[in-house]
């Protein structure tokens, strides 16, 4: 016992949190058949091994085991977060279990991927992930919502918060979308947003550290949204605008002062 | 002067020796071994005899699939600017998709190599495709068979899905 509780404290997030969040992927999981009940290990046997070291425990089974190594665990951070920001949300925070070589490596993921159509329980899911997330690597955020959600404004802030140089932000939604006003950005250097139905943004939108600007099939609400979007990045230095709408605005005023390139495309209409 | 750094003129088509770990030399075309950042770099800084390299993290087995890829994209992307310059009608970009995925379908100690090797020599298109095919394998596999899949052997001491 108290062996074991030592091991506990090893490990970066306890317990009850791995369980709160890993509960939130369990609906995917539960589709599987376990087949494989057999060849669980059991932790009694495992006390045997514990004086050696887990790295050292490692290497032993590498040869122990009848021709199978351990690859994808030797891999470099790097690259296994690479991997890991490849899947969708679910998988990437389900690789914790795998092993305890495994267990942070999702929170310093370059790109996070919150796509809400992949996710049963959204709005609890996304708050955990933000939670968890590890604050000292910049990284990139793409969210891409459905539905409504109330806390939107809030997980913006949180992403900022953990170290986001990037923003993707699709809403699919019917009704007019509202930038948060008080974003606190701060590393923010770009953002993307397609929002197809409607934008609003407030005179109180101020991006101070944002240098590209990629709207994507945005319909502005009104000029005024436009406007203060397009003169409140004092040095934005690149700004895109590929198949915007601009059927609610007769003229638009963009002061950008610090821009280098402007990118206007748009292909016509489809369909 | 100017038309020196011109990049639309060809340089004159020169050889790269590649040296692997266990000592095989591979000869290829100095536009193949570019492909690779690594090597790209070097060759800027390098003296203009000196055209070998010593790869070593990287075996031969490896570094012949790792040329053969090179190749195929050198090609190929020719055949495709070619094409769109003849504004001709051409597969080639799908085709090539094709090749990738028939080339990545290995099993995984092979496809470990290769990430490992990508990694080493900075071979960003083959290093996306070696990432993406083992998130390919991982996505839509439960935990205790991923385990199976990789050989990873479970030091955790809780198992989040054993209490039920």
């Amino acid at each position: 016992m108290g062996l074991e509780k030592k091991r506990k404290r090893m490990d970066d997030i306890s317990e009850e949190n791995l369980y709160t969040i890993l509960s939130l992927t369990r609906d995917v999981i539960a589709t599987y058949d376990e087949s494989t009940d057999d060849d669980e290990l059991t932790d009694d046997d495992d006390q045997f091994l514990l004086p050696l070291s887990n790295a050292r425990r490692r290497e032993v089974d590498r040869f122990d085991s009848d021709g199978g190594v351990d690859m994808i665990s030797s891999l470099t951070d790097d690259i296994s977060c690479q991997i890991l920001s490849k899947l969708p949300p679910n998988y990437a925070v389900r690789s914790s279990t795998w092993s305890r070589r495994w267990r942070n490596l999702w929170t310093s993921n370059p790109v996070v991927n919150l796509d809400d159509e992949e996710i049963t329980n959204y709005p609890n899911f996304v708050n955990q992930v933000l939670c968890f997330l590890d604050p000292s690597h910049g990284r990139k955020f793409l969210f891409r919502l459905t539905k409504d959600y109330e806390f939107i404004g809030a997980w913006l802030d949180a992403a900022i918060r953990c170290n986001a140089t990037e923003i993707e932000l699709q809403v699919e939604t019917l009704k007019t979308f509202e930038l948060p006003e008080h974003l606190y950005v701060h590393a923010l250097a770009t953002l993307k947003l397609n929002i197809p139905k409607s934008l609003k943004i407030s005179v109180h939108v101020f991006l101070p550290t944002l240098k590209v600007l990629h709207l994507y099939k945005v319909g502005f609400a009104d000029r005024e949204s436009a406007e203060n979007l397009f003169t409140n990045c004092p040095i934005l230095e690149e700004l895109i605008l590929e198949s915007c709408r601009w059927e609610n605005l007769e003229f638009v005023i963009i002061f950008l002062p610090s821009v280098k390139r402007v990118v206007m495309y748009d292909p016509g209409p489809t369909e | 002067m100017k038309d020196s750094f011109n990049p639309s003129i060809e340089p004159p088509k020169k050889t790269v020796t590649l040296v692997s770990s266990d000592g095989y030399d591979f000869e290829v075309e100095e536009e193949v071994a570019l492909e690779s950042q690594v090597i790209k770099d070097g060759f800027e800084d390098k003296a203009v005899d000196d055209r070998e390299y010593l790869l070593f993290n990287v075996h031969s087995d490896t570094l012949e699939l790792i040329i053969k890829y090179c190749e195929k994209h050198v090609s190929s992307r020719k055949s495709i600017s070619a094409a769109a310059a003849s504004s001709s009608s051409s597969n080639g970009e799908e085709a090539l998709k094709e090749w990738d995925e028939h080339f990545i379908s290995v099993d995984t100690n092979t496809l470990y190599d290769i990430l490992m090797a990508a990694d080493y020599l900075n071979i960003k298109s083959l290093l996306d495709l070696a990432i993406q095919k083992v998130a390919d394998t991982i996505h839509g596999r439960s935990p205790e068979q991923i385990r199976k899949k990789f050989n990873i052997e479970n030091d955790s001491i809780i198992d989040p899905w054993a209490s039920e």
